[in-house]
C-alpha cells in the first residue's frame, strides 16, 4: 500500500509551515516530535522536493463508550476492554501556499486509509475527528463524517464500502 | 492581537531550588525565571491534559454514535475525487 505521507522525521523542515491556525503551526514545530516519542500520537507528513512540510496529520488511539456501540461490533471485542477502541485523527493541516489545490482532501483520504488498515488489527470500525472550527466541520462532512450533538466530535464508520474502495476486501 | 488577561502566581521554594531554576533558565536561553517556569509548565500541563482528557459523551451523543455505527458509509463525491487526486500523486 502506498501513501502520500511518511512518518515525521528529522529531515523534515517545519519552519516554513504556516496554516491559518497558530496552534496547528506550533504543534508541528514544538510538540510533534515529543508526542511521537512518548507514543501519544503518530505524525504523518507530506513534503515537497526540499523536504519542507506542506501538510500533516496525526493519528492516535481513542475510545468510545461500550454502551454506544451496536452489539454486532462489540462481539468481536475482548470483554476486558473497558471501551470500544477508535482511531482519532487529532489534527490535519495544510500550509498556506498549498491551500485550494486539494491537498487537504488527499491528506484526509491518506489518513482514512491508514485507519482502515489499522482498524483490522485493533478490532474497530470507528474513526474520530475533533473539528477545530466551522470550516473544518463542513470539510469533514464532505468526507462522510457525522457530528455528535454534544461533544461536537465527528465520527466515520469504517465499513465494507470503504474497504472495497481501497481494495482491502 | 488579542490581549490576554493576566493573573499572579506566587510561590516559595528553597534558595537552592531557586538558584537551580535560574541556572537552567539561563542555560536554555530564557530571558528570566518567570518566562522559563511559565513556558515549561504550560507545555507540561498541555501534554498532561491531552493525555488524560477523556471525552465525556452525553446520552444524545451515545445514541448518535449507535446510529452512525449501524448505518453503511456511502462514499461521497468529495471523497472519491480526493482519492483519485491522491492516486495521481502516487503515480
Amino acid at each position: 500500500m502506498n501513501f502520500i505521507t511518511v512518518e515525521l522525521a528529522k529531515v523534515h523542515k517545519r519552519e516554513s509551515f504556516e496554516c491559518s491556525h497558530e496552534s496547528l503551526n506550533n504543534y508541528l514545530k514544538l510538540q510533534a516530535t515529543k508526542e511521537t516519542k512518548r507514543g501519544l500520537a503518530k505524525v504523518y507528513v507530506a513534503g515537497n522536493e526540499l523536504d519542507e512540510v506542506i501538510g500533516y496529520y496525526t493519528l492516535s488511539s481513542a475510545e468510545l463508550p461500550r454502551d454506544s456501540v451496536p452489539d454486532k461490533l462489540l462481539s468481536k471485542l475482548p470483554q476486558s476492554y473497558s471501551g470500544y477502541p477508535a482511531i482519532l485523527i487529532g489534527r490535519i493541516a495544510v500550509t498556506k501556499n498549498q491551500v485550494g489545490k486539494g491537498v487537504g482532501g488527499q491528506l484526509l483520504v491518506d489518513a482514512i486509509l491508514r485507519c482502515v488498515l489499522h482498524a483490522e488489527s485493533i478490532g474497530t470500525s470507528a474513526i474520530l475527528v475533533d473539528p477545530i472550527d466551522g470550516g473544518a466541520i463542513s470539510f469533514y462532512e464532505k468526507f462522510m463524517f457525522k457530528q455528535l450533538p454534544d461533544s461536537k466530535r465527528m465520527l466515520l464508520k469504517i465499513d465494507h464500502n470503504l474497504k472495497q474502495h481501497f481494495s482491502i476486501e | 492581537m488579542e490581549v490576554q488577561e493576566t493573573a499572579r502566581f506566587d510561590t516559595k521554594m528553597s534558595t537552592v531550588h531557586k538558584k537551580m531554576l535560574e541556572e537552567a533558565a539561563r542555560l536554555k536561553g530564557y530571558k528570566n525565571l518567570t518566562e522559563y517556569v511559565v513556558t515549561t509548565m504550560v507545555e507540561d500541563a498541555t501534554s498532561v491534559i491531552d493525555q488524560y482528557q477523556k471525552v465525556m459523551y452525553s446520552v444524545r451523543d451515545k445514541n448518535r454514535i449507535m446510529e452512525i455505527l449501524g448505518q453503511p458509509t456511502e462514499l461521497s463525491t468529495s471523497f472519491l475525487k480526493a482519492s483519485e487526486g491522491r492516486n495521481k500523486q502516487l503515480e
